[in-house]
């Protein structure tokens, strides 16, 4: 991954692709690459849809290694949701192929003014690029079976429904998983309108004739790999909870915890959660069986097995199984308890293009305007589908819960920095809410996602009784979040294991230091995440950013959330604690 | 049997009438169940005891199970840290999980590090009293919990509420009917369609369910 691919869209008789060295940008990988240049090359004040803003494509640092679980892919641009630096990230095969044909990064720059769509294919023998505007309006699921007629071989895909070419705020860019399904999604902040606006509609990409990307030390690479998967499978939640349930094995539980958004966050407790569990979840899957049922990796190398195939009551492929996100924005956010239905949108929502949580909630924040009734998965469905035709409804609702609540007059709308929040109600867990607040990428579960923050003494000794060590806690799980897992294409789930079982983290650092040669250690990994959200946040303050952006709604500090009956009680003093280091 | 009033009703538990059924299925429905111990079913639990001794003594989960495998437990919603001074009241409602993945499974683990983020909803060991010998409680059990412990409790048998068993029942009619071979209604043999007309709503239900081959 020594090489960056620049495509111009809107270069004078067509696009046209060059490829560069990596440069200054060498030894970033995923988000910390994309954050890096997108804070280098992107003027902050451009507008997100126009020629001046770019979509960069980034495997992670381990990416296309024999490293289990490093198949995250980070795309980064200018959001057209938040206004703000943004980086989304997926599974899928696309990644694993990117490193394999020796790409750091692909950059799509410019903008076509000529309307057209295109098709990239990027295999060894380098690139080529054709306008073909019979993808036009092609869901993703058409597109990819079109493209697998088109191109022989095992080809990935990462490409846009009609979501992304109607450049809507909530589209998302699907890359396709280990069968060939366009499943995974880098979701957040509408990263795929801003493919729409560049005119591509897929990138194909081929790795046959390469192989898999050497370690400079191979011999403690493979024996630190080893390490690290027989880590991940004895712990009880990589080795067991997450391969049979898969992530939505927290609905049971942030539902009895009170915290879990009910009927656009009106309530943290949904009766009909048992409904929609993981655990009804595997055990409906198991019952209608089929190929990768309950338990399926989303990529080549995982060893978690967190995902499934969701198959209808007659063995018909669905979906793939639904994530806790997905299973809460589509059922309790909306009060549908109905798995088959919230499968049907998660199938629609991956074919149009979507991002599931901005979807669910914005339909959430519909249903409290009255335009249909909370646990009318009928209503509901017909809804989506509004927005995969491009109706002048279904435009508003694809722009996003924050856009659609000021159409409908809502004043619930759960937002920061206009991105929805996903499935925790911050007035219940209010660490998160802390990170929901602060984060760059506005509400994101993810941002401070790694809990390994202690493990790597990111930050010191920190007294988490008092506010202040609060604030520092969730600075600190951003800061690891951004480098453990953000940047080297590990996968967000690897984090208990190397939380829970210190040797298992040594084998991470070991993979990392075996790779690339390096000899980093806690306090330069610390020093890289800090990096990373500096450029991140500085990007946002030149885009217009003020520390008041850093703010949950006003409702979460009035509105007091049943069962437990509390509201968020940080202050704005204590958030603004939280970037000052 | 204790005054405790339960959803639905609006007698006393120790007032309602009971029914005893055990259903006999092929070993792969017996999972489907494990959605009612999710849900909560009940148990008559003594007092002066804390967690810790009413999941060892009471419902004889070993020790070290509960160290090692019951990562995060729940009292009335509260996240439970220490689980020798907190004790239950009647009528509480005591969930079991494993432990959960992200930020979130973090936060709500019993004495994990991110406690502190949800120090609202953590319980406040003062509040809880004891003030009867016996009581009823309501028990859920979630996750690679429920799988584990999930047959043998159906297998010894479970108290739930009749309406919570009724919806169940109507919602996975098609499945025992395809799957569930025999029952029996208070000892008396009953073939699985007649079970699956009894109106159970008004009782209170001791449920046995047994794999096949246990049978």
């Amino acid at each position: 991954m020594d090489k960056i691919l620049r495509i111009n869209m809107g270069a004078d008789g067509g696009p046209v692709a060059k490829t560069e060295p990596i440069g200054d940008y060498a030894g970033l990988g995923g988000r910390a690459l994309t954050s890096a240049m997108v804070a280098k090359e992107v003027p902050p004040l451009c507008h997100p849809l126009g020629e001046d803003n770019k979509i960069i494509i980034a495997p992670g640092l381990l990416s296309g290694s024999a490293a289990a679980m490093s198949g995250r892919l980070s795309i980064g641009c200018k959001s057209p949701l938040t206004g703000g630096i943004k980086e989304a990230n997926a599974g899928g095969q696309p990644s694993q192929m990117i490193a394999r044909l020796g790409y750091a990064a692909i950059v799509l720059e410019g903008k076509p003014d000529n309307g057209n769509l295109y098709k990239i294919l990027i295999n060894k023998d380098g690139v080529d690029i054709k306008e073909d505007n019979s993808l036009c309006m092609l869901g993703n699921y058409d597109l990819v079976e079109k493209m697998k007629s088109e191109y022989e071989g095992k080809i990935a895909c990462i490409s846009i429904g009609q979501a992304g070419e109607m450049k809507m705020a909530s589209a998302s860019i699907a890359c396709t998983d280990m069968e060939q399904r366009p499943t995974r999604h880098a979701g957040r902040g509408g990263v795929g309108a801003v493919m729409g606006a560049k005119g591509v509609k897929v990138i194909v990409i081929d790795d046959a004739g390469t192989a898999a990307r050497t370690p400079k030390d191979p011999d403690k690479f493979k024996e630190a790999n080893k390490a690290w998967v027989a880590g991940l499978r004895k712990h009880a939640l990589t080795g067991e909870a997450l391969p049979s349930y898969g992530t939505n094995v927290l609905t049971n539980v942030i539902n009895e915890a009170g915290a879990y958004p009910t009927n656009n966050f009106s309530t943290g407790r949904f009766d009909g959660a048992g409904n929609i569990s993981g655990e009804t979840q595997a055990e409906t899957e198991n019952a209608r069986g089929g190929e990768g049922s309950a338990t399926h990796g989303c990529h080549r190398g995982c060893v978690i097995r967190c995902s499934g195939t969701f198959y209808d009551k007659d063995g018909n492929y669905v979906t793939k199984q639904p994530e806790y996100e997905t299973v809460w924005a589509h059922g309790g956010n909306c009060g549908i308890d109905d798995l088959d239905a919230i499968a049907q949108i998660d199938r629609m929502d991956d074919d149009f293009g979507v991002d599931t949580i901005e979807m669910g909630a914005t339909i959430g924040v519909a249903m409290e305007a009255g335009i249909a009734k909370f646990g009318d998965a009928q209503a509901a469905m017909d809804l989506v589908k509004e927005v995969g035709k491009g109706t002048p409804l279904g435009r508003i609702l694809g722009s996003g819960a924050g856009n659609a609540g000021k159409v409908f007059g809502v004043e619930r709308v759960p937002v920061v920095k206009n991105q929805a929040m996903p499935a925790y109600d911050p007035r219940a867990v209010q660490g998160i809410g802390v990170t929901y607040a602060t984060t760059t990428q506005g509400a994101d579960h993810t941002a401070g996602y790694a809990v390994t923050a202690n493990v790597l003494s990111v930050g010191g000794d920190v007294d988490a009784l008092k506010p202040a060590g609060q604030m520092e806690l969730a600075r600190n799980l951003q800061i690891a979040t951004a480098i453990l897992t953000d940047s080297t294409g590990m996968c967000l789930f690897i984090a208990f294991a190397i939380l829970d079982q210190p040797d298992t983290f040594g084998a991470l650092v070991d993979l990392i230091n075996a790779f690339t040669g390096q000899s980093l250690t806690g306090d330069d990994l610390t020093a890289q995440g800090k990096a990373i959200l500096k450029c991140e946040r500085d990007f946002n303050f030149r885009a217009g950013f003020t520390e008041k952006d850093d703010r949950l709604p006003e409702y979460f500090k009035k509105e007091p959330l049943p069962p437990h009956n509390v509201t968020f009680q940080v202050s704005d003093e204590d958030l603004d604690l939280v970037h000052d280091f | 049997m204790e005054n405790i009033t339960l959803s639905g009703f609006n007698k006393p538990i120790g007032e309602l009438p009971t029914q005893d059924l055990s259903i006999s299925v092929k070993s792969n429905l017996v999972p489907f169940f494990f959605q009612l111990l999710g849900q909560g079913f009940l148990v008559n639990a003594p007092t002066n005891c804390s967690i810790r001794e009413l999941i060892i003594e009471c419902l004889g989960i070993p020790d070290d199970y509960l160290e090692e495998r019951i990562q995060t437990l729940f009292l009335n919603g509260n996240v439970v840290d220490d689980l020798n001074s907190c004790n239950i009241k009647e009528g509480s409602t005591l969930a079991l999980s494993g432990a959960m993945p992200g930020l979130a499974g973090a936060v709500l683990r019993r004495g994990g590090f991110y406690a502190s983020f949800r120090r609202t909803i953590s319980l406040d060991d003062s509040q809880s009293r004891i003030d009867k010998d016996k009581h009823w409680i309501v028990l859920k059990l979630f996750n690679m919990i429920v799988k584990e412990l999930g047959p043998g409790f159906l297998e010894k048998g479970i108290w739930m509420e009749g309406e919570k068993l009724q919806k169940f029942l109507t919602r996975h009619s098609e499945e025992l009917r395809m799957h569930g071979s025999s029952g029996a209604m208070n000892g008396e043999p009953a073939d699985i369609h007649s079970l699956l007309k009894v109106d159970w709503k008004t009782h209170l239900v001791f449920l046995r369910v047994k794999p096949e081959s246990a049978a």
